[in-house]
Formats: structure tokens, sequence, C-alpha cells
């Protein structure tokens, strides 16, 4: 695991100001929940610790590394949006080996990690289902499996 | 109380049966005319279509058109159709147009389609321009492109070719400039309609797709393409009938030549009707390739349904 260290984060959306000179700091293997009201930033935040939105100033560091120019692909971040954006024309086998594809490993060791990785959701009966035909509560499973199958450093629920 | 009583005594379930009844008649007068309008536009010249394809009647045979009869000949226009060289000819050709131009138009469409996808300088300026040529006039287009493919017009200028270098009335030149015109006028539209598709992708699974680590290209082709499947059959569907009745561009352009070079069955129509009058010819023909194009649709939709 990493520890991520947040420093004087803020995020501008044009005049609105959506996180405000944030500083934290994660500690390795720690559990952290950042509670709020609608709107305050928590979305935001996250986004930026994985890369999808670029801070308007502030730095985020993982290990003391500076992440800000890297990019989405390169950061190892498992994130799991709020709604849960499951590939809905893929089937669940494949929602979970899609991060493994795109690695080029081997076809056996794509198929024993999917395979442990839906027991442990306890979603291997669905497997060959399309993604789009599981009930809310598989989705959610599925969209931490898909997630978790990567072994990411950091692991980031948007729930 | 009592006119509770009287009320349920009228509203029997017989009541209700008739009120359905008067209903389903209501709906019948209301859509009449429009029946009655579609067989006039549709079915009327339709039947007249087969009845002349089955005779020998021509505009000049000094007899008005119902007394095709008098020269009724059954099949033998469409035996003629099956060994007429030109006829083929044209297919083929107008074949070849669409297996080149669709596909190109597509190709270069996606590609605009994903340029554009991300906001960049200029995005709304680039986005008005492209959509121009698909607003223009076919025949006008026809005449630019007529202009600017002559010996001596800008294109041979630009490229350094020589006033003899002849793109419209060289035998084998002369369809490629006419693709070339095709594509320029129709690329925007499917670059519209694929456009329109890409931004109904949902822009979290792109994300989550580049989370999971899949790059730009691997993302483009196993999550966004697949989940444009629709919009792209309807967009390549689109194009393919419109391709198979291009006629005014290739009319202005070339009228066909040289020779029977450019001719695609559309061009071959007209002139079999206006240069030689063979109506009834004209008329056979039209019904083969209408069945032709109804029996290929009618596989091409069924092999669509099944995947």
């Amino acid at each position: 695991m990493t520890t991520v260290n947040i420093k004087n984060l803020t995020k501008k959306f044009g005049n609105f100001t959506a996180v405000d000179n944030l500083n934290l700091e994660i500690k390795d293997g720690e559990f952290v929940a950042l509670l709020g009201p609608s709107g305050c930033g928590k979305t935001t935040t996250m986004n930026m610790i994985a890369g999808i939105e670029t801070p308007t100033s502030g730095e985020i560091l993982f290990d003391g590394e500076d992440l800000t120019n890297v990019r989405i692909q390169d950061r190892n971040i498992g994130f799991v949006f709020q709604n849960y954006a499951i590939f809905t024309h893929l089937t669940v086998y494949k929602n979970l080996s899609y991060g493994l594809e795109v690695k080029k490993l081997s076809k056996n060791e794509i198929e024993t990690r999917v395979m442990a990785m839906a027991q442990r959701m306890s979603i291997e009966g669905r497997l060959n289902q399309l993604a789009s035909t599981l009930s809310v509560n598989e989705l959610q499973k599925l969209a931490i499996g898909r997630s978790a199958i990567m072994e990411p450093k950091i692991f980031l629920l948007n729930l | 109380m009592k006119n509770n009583q009287t009320a349920s005594a009228i509203y029997t379930k017989a009541y209700w049966q008739n009120v359905e009844q008067d209903k389903e008649k209501l709906d019948f007068y209301f859509v009449l005319p429009t029946i009655l309008l579609l067989l006039f536009i549709v079915v009327f010249p339709l039947l007249m279509q087969v009845y002349l394809s089955l005779s020998w009647w021509g505009p000049l045979d000094g007899e008005p058109w119902y007394y095709a009869f008098k020269s009724l000949n059954w099949f033998e226009q469409y035996w003629e159709i099956l060994i007429d060289g030109r006829f083929w000819g044209a297919i083929l050709r107008t074949l070849f147009i669409m297996v080149v131009v669709v596909p190109a138009e597509f190709l270069i469409g996606l590609g605009l389609a994903y340029l554009f996808l991300d906001n960049f300088p200029g995005r709304k300026f680039f986005y008005s321009i492209m959509l121009t040529p698909m607003m223009v006039v076919p025949a006008v287009v026809g005449l630019m492109f007529y202009l600017c493919f002559q010996g001596t017009g800008p294109i041979n200028n630009t490229l350094g070719l020589p006033t003899s270098f002849s793109w419209l009335t060289d035998p084998n030149r002369a369809i490629i400039t006419v693709m070339i015109a095709d594509i320029w006028q129709w690329m925007p539209l499917m670059f519209l309609i694929l456009l329109a598709g890409m931004l109904g992708v949902p822009t979290d699974q792109v994300t989550a797709a580049k989370l999971l680590g899949g790059s730009n290209l691997q993302n483009f082709f196993k999550i966004i393409l697949p989940k444009m499947k629709g919009v792209i059959v309807i967009a390549l569907l689109l194009r393919a009938v419109e391709s198979f009745k291009t006629f005014d561009l290739i009319y202005i352009m070339t009228k066909g030549g040289p020779g029977v070079q450019t001719e695609t069955i559309s061009l071959y129509f007209y002139k079999m009707t206006f240069a030689n009058l063979e109506w009834s010819y004209v008329a056979a023909m039209g019904l083969f390739v209408l069945i032709a194009l109804s029996v290929m649709a009618a596989f091409g939709l069924k092999a669509m349904a099944k995947k």
C-alpha cells in the first residue's frame, strides 16, 4: 500500500471553488471516510486523487512522489463510481477481466484471478451473463471486484 | 342512491362493448384519408409500373398508357434485363461506388468525431465548417467539382499536373473523381451521426476503463465502439441506401461518361426514360431492382436481428 499526501489542494470550476485548500495525510493501510453534505467536494477530491480532474493548485503525493503529471492509466488506483460505471455491453466475466486483458496478462492467469474474485464477491454464478442483467446489489459487488482484481495501491470508493 | 342505480343500469357490459365498437369505427374513419392518400401515391403508381413492365408500351405509341395491354408481352422485358450488359454494368458500378464511398465516409467521419469529442480552441467554428458540404445542393457540389477538376482547374494547378491530365474524361479516373465529390459531400452526415452516438456513450464508463489501465485506443475499440453499434448500423444503412441512388452529382460532373464509365443505375434509368423513351423497359428494370434490394435488405435485417 501507499501513503497519500495532499497539500494545499484547490479546485475551481470557473468562479466556484469546489475544494478549498485541502491538506490531508492518509497513511499506509489507513481507512479514511470523507463525510459531508452533497456538493461539499468529496467526489471532486477523489476525482483529483484518481486523476480524473486536474487540481487548480496544490499537489498530491503518493509515497512522496508527485502525481500531477502522471496519466490516469499509470496511477494504479482502484476507483468505484457512485453509479458503478459497469460496462453494460460486456458480460460479468469480461467486466472483471477488462483491466487484466488490457495489461496483456496470460489467459490462464486472467481466468484464475477472475474466478477467485468472482467467488470472493459471490457473483460466480453470473459470470456469463451480460452485466446489464445484474441487480443493483450485484452491480456494486462487480464494481468493487473489477477494481480490486487489479490489486491497486489505493482504493477509492465513491458510494 | 336512486341516481346510482339508474347509472349502473345504463352502463351495462353491452353498453361498453358498443362504445368500444364505435371507437374502432371512429379510429378507422380518422385514418381513412391517410389510407386513401397512400393508396394514391404508393399503391397506384406501383400497380401502374407492374402493368407497364409487362408490355412494350412507349409514350410515342399514340395511345394512353392504359391501352398497354394491346402490346402485352408478359415477362419478355425481364428476360431482356438478364442479358442487358449495360444494366448489369450500371449495377456493378453503383455497387462499386457504394462499397468504396460508404466505408471511406465512415472511417473519416469516425476519426473526426473522435477528434471532436474533446474540447479544443475553435471547436465550434470547425464544427460549423465541417457540416457545410452536407447543406450544399448536390447539383452545386457537382458543378464545384466539375470546375475544380477541369484540365486547367485548380486541382491540376495545385498538384502541378499538366492541363492534358484529365480527371473527368479519362475512362479510369472519372469514377474516382465522382467518388471524391460524393465523399466530400456526405462524410459530414456520417460525422454528425457518429459524433452524436459517441457523445451518448457514458463518460464514466470510459473513465472507468482508463482507471483500469486501458489505453485510449484500447478503450475506443472495446468500450466506445461496441456501445455505438446501433448508431453505426443506422449510419451505414442510411448512406448505403442513399449512395445507391446518387444521381445529381454524377449527372452534372460527367453525365455518366466517358462512355458509360460513371453511369450508375439512376443515370441509366434516366437516359432510358428521357433519351430512349423506353418507359415500359425502365418500369421493368425499376421493379427488378426494387425486388432485389428488398430481398437483400430483408436478409440483412434478419442477420442483424440474430446478432
